[in-house]
């Protein structure tokens, strides 16, 4: 009774407020719809006409642009590249994260610290990361190098980001470097909902710590992993800023991803037609492969 | 005893990996104090011979790093504040009343969030050059305001979902507007998920690359992350790489030390800027 006379009472004060709803949605309704939405049609669109640089008609071609990218053997290697970029950042990526997270749980004192050390590069900025990254791998004067030299490795001293074999990956330490943080501060978010007990009965049973975690922990933490992977996969597929800023696409085109091709096509070929025709390409994988992705993985959600 | 191996093991790759994250640090800030000559003849590791501020001098007046950071903090603080203003009247609707179209509503806000920059990036030129907004602040300002708005507005709608509204219905009865009591009353609730936002806003402006690179063509609008990377550029034909890691020792430092300041808030911050697609 009383709770359906506050009701009817909040009501009345509701009606006022409710005026607001039109005014109050309007400027971030606006925004999205003049520099996202469309914008985004306007790009399906533009890649199904003719615009190189200034030369602009409005006329349809149909899949034309399409057709043209589909035969560009620089843009089919840049969709390579881009599922090596995946697939190698990922093989590094998860277990480094799996272990420092662990690791982090583990550390009782200077846990602050660590954390500090270890997520610090997350705050800079993708293309100061990224020069700064260019130069540790310098062949001449760079970090790496030096050290290999000074350690005496000196075999192992190479022109990392000079060389077709190399350069991918030296790329690929770069970005998880900077991007580890994210990882590790999920992953730890998803072991502490973890019940301690499950873990305890585990090490009590006398399996060791690094044991319980890949079989006790990691099971548990699927619902954080898969969704980390499906963010990994929309993130690694639209890799531009560190690739461009460490090697621009090369040596040879060897880390020429979809993003920077397509930058190079629009912004620095204005040929603006090809460029979006390769973004709604590159959005579609995105798509469908996040959506298969999510599929996949699904796993039945683990009740705990 | 295994347990103690263990714990050692933990400690040993912790540690390593933090020396080698301070290492690269240090190697910045001690390359930003050595000569041009220095940097090419001698060992990264070797202290600088003398400590060489003209790289400083040089980075605030050759290489303007000062201008970016001033742009940087321009941009980034105007399109923050501006971003949170907007979300939180569309979070404070979508978190309070039931009204028809707002699954229209939420699937708008979804769809954006999901829309890759590759896909906009073209026709944004072209909408910026026409409004005369290519190359200005302004541009930039409204695209990150934009970009911020949905993952932004999600976190809002659902703090303010959890509010009470009898504090709402007293300041009514005290005879207050409905705007007044948004702004005086819901607004300051909200503090704690407006600075939680804040910091996951600022982390990406202040970061954003790729629309700061092609929006921005005039070096003194340069924001940080395109002022180093053309920094970087330079360095490369002109061997002056003191500039260079002077500049990036400049652009580095006060975000370090905000981190170490505010480590909680922006480690929060960090895990929720990962939810943006």
């Amino acid at each position: 009774m009383a709770r359906t006379a506050t009701r009817a009472y909040g009501s009345v004060l509701d009606r006022g407020r409710r005026k607001l709803i039109i005014p109050f949605l309007a400027p971030g309704l606006l925004l999205i719809a003049v520099f996202f939405m469309v914008p985004a049609i306007q790009t399906i669109w533009i890649s199904f006409t003719d615009w190189y640089g200034t030369f602009r008609t409005n006329g349809f071609v149909g899949f034309k642009n399409y057709a043209g990218i589909m035969g560009d053997p620089l843009f089919l290697q840049s969709v390579r590249n881009t599922f090596v970029y995946f697939a190698l950042s990922l093989v590094l990526l998860f277990p480094v994260a799996l272990f420092l997270s662990w690791a982090l749980l583990r550390v009782r004192r200077g846990r602050n610290f660590f954390q500090f050390m270890i997520f610090a590069p997350a705050v800079l900025s993708v293309a100061v990361a990224g020069v700064m990254w260019k130069f540790i791998l310098n062949p001449n004067f760079g970090l790496v190098n030096e050290t290999l030299r000074a350690i005496g490795l000196e075999s192992w001293a190479q022109p990392w980001l000079g060389q077709p074999s190399t350069a991918m990956f030296g790329i690929v330490v770069a970005v998880i470097w900077h991007g580890i943080a994210t990882w590790i501060i999920l992953l730890i978010a998803g072991m502490d909902r973890i019940p301690g007990e499950m873990r305890e009965a585990a090490l009590v049973d006398g399996a060791s710590e690094w044991k319980t975690y890949i079989r006790i922990t990691m099971p548990l933490l699927w619902p954080v992993l898969s969704t980390l992977l499906v963010l990994w996969l929309i993130q690694a597929f639209q890799a531009f800023a560190f690739i461009y800023v460490m090697t621009n696409g090369g040596p040879h085109g060897s880390t020429e991803v979809m993003g920077t091709y397509m930058y190079r096509m629009a912004f620095e070929g204005r040929m603006f037609s090809s460029g979006s025709a390769m973004a709604v390409v590159m959005t579609l994988i995105v798509l469908v492969v996040s959506v298969l992705g999510r599929r996949l993985l699904k796993s039945e959600d683990i009740e705990y | 005893m295994q347990r103690f191996g263990s714990r050692a093991v933990i400690f040993a790759i912790l540690g390593i990996y933090a020396v080698i994250n301070l290492f690269s640090f240090v190697w910045v800030a001690m390359m930003s104090f050595k000569s041009s000559k220095e940097i090419i003849g001698t060992s990264p590791w070797s202290l600088p011979e003398t400590l060489h501020w003209k790289n400083f001098a040089d980075a605030l007046t050759v290489g303007r790093i000062g201008d970016y950071m001033l742009n940087s903090l321009i941009v980034t603080s105007v399109s923050t504040v501006v971003a949170l203003l907007v979300s939180s009247m569309s979070g404070y609707i979508l978190g309070r009343f039931q009204f028809r179209g707002r699954e229209l509503v939420t699937g708008a806000f979804m769809v954006a969030m999901m829309i890759p920059p590759f896909m906009i990036v073209v026709p944004l030129f072209d909408v910026l050059e026409t409004l005369n907004l290519l190359d200005s602040h302004v541009g930039l300002i409204l695209v990150y305001i934009a970009m911020q708005v949905p993952l932004n507005t999600f976190i809002l709608t659902a703090f303010h979902r959890t509010l009470p509204r009898q504090l709402e219905e007293a300041a009514a009865l005290d005879g207050a507007s409905p705007l007044r009591s948004f702004l005086q009353v819901v607004l300051p609730l909200t503090t704690p998920a407006l600075v939680a936002c804040g910091i996951v806003n600022v982390l990406h402006i202040w970061n954003e690359f790729l629309y700061a690179l092609v929006f921005l063509q005039d070096r003194t609008k340069y924001t940080v992350p395109v002022g180093i990377f053309n920094l970087g550029q330079v360095a490369d034909y002109s061997s002056n790489w003191g500039i260079l890691f002077a500049g990036m020792l400049i652009s580095i430092l006060p975000v370090l030390i905000l981190f170490a300041v505010f480590q909680k808030q922006f480690t929060s911050g960090i895990a929720q800027g990962a939810m943006k697609l």
